[in-house]
């Protein structure tokens, strides 16, 4: 059962490190965009937009199954 | 161009497709299923929702390219609200949701994430379209 519980906090802490390196990038490139182009930046805004919903579609996914190992598969533990 | 002067692209549409998607959606599942499976699926897509609305919202409050820090820091506390949001939602439903189906919570949020992408992608980038193609008709 701790097994469980060890899963579910590698795939909150992998998951939200992706996440954090994705939108990390995707941010610092609409500023970097931004900065080069002025005009585009609603443009680049609306396609972080985009970029970001699907990086971290997955990692939520992701924490979405832990909550389900600690919740439902293992109550007693949590 | 001032960052008042740009228009805010329509992100309340995008959460108002998800919605008028998710709810006929549960009704079918409710039909061709049960219950059980129908109200898992609408919870499994109220925690895709919620979220994402609040992301949008949190990021497009400042528009324009002298925004750009304030747009970063901004996407940076509503992906932060997302991440937690999601996390207390699907807590929330795994708890409280008795009898639950796992299968139709995660269907539900699968399928609100391929409508919000096909969404965003279709509202956003055709706006975008209209603005890129005024200035060529007005020339």
């Amino acid at each position: 059962m701790e097994l469980v519980l060890i899963a579910a906090a590698i795939m909150i802490s992998l998951g939200g490190l992706g996440a954090a390196i994705g939108i990390g990038m995707l941010g610092g490139k609409l500023i970097e965009g931004s900065a080069r182009q002025p005009e585009l930046a609603p443009k680049l805004q609306v396609t972080f937009f985009l970029g970001a919903g699907l990086v971290d579609a997955i990692p939520i996914i992701g924490v979405g199954l832990a909550m389900y190992l600690i919740f439902v598969v293992a109550p007693g533990m949590a | 161009m001032s960052a008042n002067s740009i228009p805010s692209p329509p992100i309340h549409r995008v959460a108002l497709l998800q919605l008028a998607t998710l709810v006929p959606s549960c009704l079918l599942v409710w039909l061709a299923l049960d219950e059980t499976a129908a109200v898992s699926a609408l919870c499994g897509g109220a925690v895709a929702v919620v979220p994402q609305a609040w992301f949008a919202a949190k990021l497009f409050r400042a528009r324009g390219a002298r925004s750009a820090s304030e747009i970063a820091r901004s996407a940076l506390s509503g992906e932060i609200g997302k991440f937690l949001l999601s996390a207390v939602g699907f807590a929330a439903v795994f708890v409280v949701l008795r009898p639950l189906e796992a299968a139709a919570v995660f269907a539900g949020y699968v399928a609100m994430l391929i409508v919000q992408t096909i969404g965003s992608w279709w509202f956003l980038m055709r706006r975008q379209q209209k603005q890129t193609e005024t200035p060529k008709q007005e020339l």
